[in-house]
């Protein structure tokens, strides 16, 4: 997952690599986004009788940008807005389908919400928690517990944020002034030597 | 939503919801354990990864195993989850390739007595999963026959 700060421009980058095809894009915004827009909506409907209703709204609402990306303007707002957006909206409209539940909601204030689109001070609210802290996978953190020469963490991070770009790789390892193919050999021995003993690794690992 | 869900099993039921998408890996996965007859649990242990990178990898779109860059597709995936990347084209393969069998009429008709519910035709698949293409360090030196009928 990429490290950034802004959140907003961090959409945006995923956005753009996901219209593009890019076969990582989605497990990255999935990563990056789906927790946090979780945990949100959790909180501004945590006073509904079915939780689980809020947890499928939410999934809804994401699957329904991974499925259909397009309709997603940067333009407009940011892509947590967004999908914040369309997880309530997929909230409500259950609700709206179980009447007994919808007489707990305060649909003015609902409305409200909705309307305000990214100029929402809610919204705003859930951007800059968020911001708050970097991003990392959950798989990431997995590795990191496991990876521990420092060397070999960063090129982990590499491998796991998808740079392609072996002059990269042959600046955390030093072997810059080696020639191309050289560099290119070297890293792809790395990254298998990697491999290889996360997979030993593994074979002591007991889950928890 | 349960307070105390992390982001991997909340990034997990995502996975759930994926599984009836034929673009991501989550199908993929979720055909092969069905392939294969194992859980999520011996899914990791089969790949030899933690739960979270198999998580990571079923968010992925998958690569098409016709694509010209079908290659350089597996040793992206394989780098971003840290997932050996022949174990994982051996995975796609053969998904692949018993799927398209079981669509094959002549093939489809339940046969109890076979984990897959094939009939026998052992011509056929042993064009959908030679022995060659069976990673040296899967575990898996039998071939698909064998290590399906658990």
């Amino acid at each position: 997952m990429a490290e950034s700060s802004n959140l907003k421009e961090l959409g945006e980058v995923l956005h753009s690599r996901l219209i593009a095809g890019d076969k990582l894009a989605s497990a990255e915004v999935s990563e990056t986004f789906f927790p946090i827009l979780s945990k949100a909506v959790e909180r501004r409907f945590h006073n509904l009788p079915d939780p689980h209703l809020i947890t499928v709204a939410a999934e809804e609402g994401f699957l329904g940008y991974l499925q259909q990306p397009e309709k997603f303007d940067p333009q407009k707002s940011s892509l947590i807005a967004y999908l914040y957006l369309a997880a309530s909206r997929n909230v409500i409209d259950k609700l709206r389908a179980s009447a007994e539940t919808f007489v707990e909601l305060d649909s003015t204030k609902t409305e409200h919400i909705l309307d305000k689109d990214a100029y929402n001070p809610e919204l705003k609210l859930i951007e800059e928690e968020a911001a708050q802290f970097a991003p990392t996978s959950p798989a990431m953190q997995r590795m990191f517990a496991v990876v521990t020469d420092p060397v070999d963490r960063r090129l982990v991070r590499l491998m796991m944020d998808g740079v392609r770009d072996t002059k990269e790789y042959a600046e955390v390892m030093g072997i810059q002034d080696l020639s191309f193919d050289d560099q290119q050999a070297k890293v792809k021995q790395h990254k298998d030597r990697i491999k290889t003993a996360l997979r030993r690794n593994l074979k002591d690992w007991e889950p928890r | 939503m349960q307070p105390e869900a992390t982001d991997s099993s909340l990034l997990a039921r995502l996975v759930q919801r994926l599984a009836n998408d034929t673009t991501y890996m989550a199908h993929v996965f979720a055909l092969y354990k069905n392939q294969e007859g194992f859980d999520d649990a011996d899914l990791a242990n089969h790949l030899n990864v933690f739960p979270e990178q198999i998580i990571r990898l079923a968010l992925c779109k998958r690569p098409e195993a016709d694509a010209p860059d079908f290659a350089d597709q597996i040793r992206l995936l394989g780098d971003f989850t840290l997932i050996d990347e022949a174990l994982l084209a051996h995975v796609i393969r053969q998904v692949d390739s018993l799927t398209g069998l079981s669509q094959n009429p002549m093939l489809a008709e339940p046969a109890p007595n076979t984990a897959l519910g094939f009939k026998r035709f052992e011509g056929t698949l042993a064009t959908a999963r030679d022995r060659d293409e069976i990673p040296k360090d899967s575990g898996d030196t039998k071939g698909s026959n064998e290590g399906n009928e658990k």
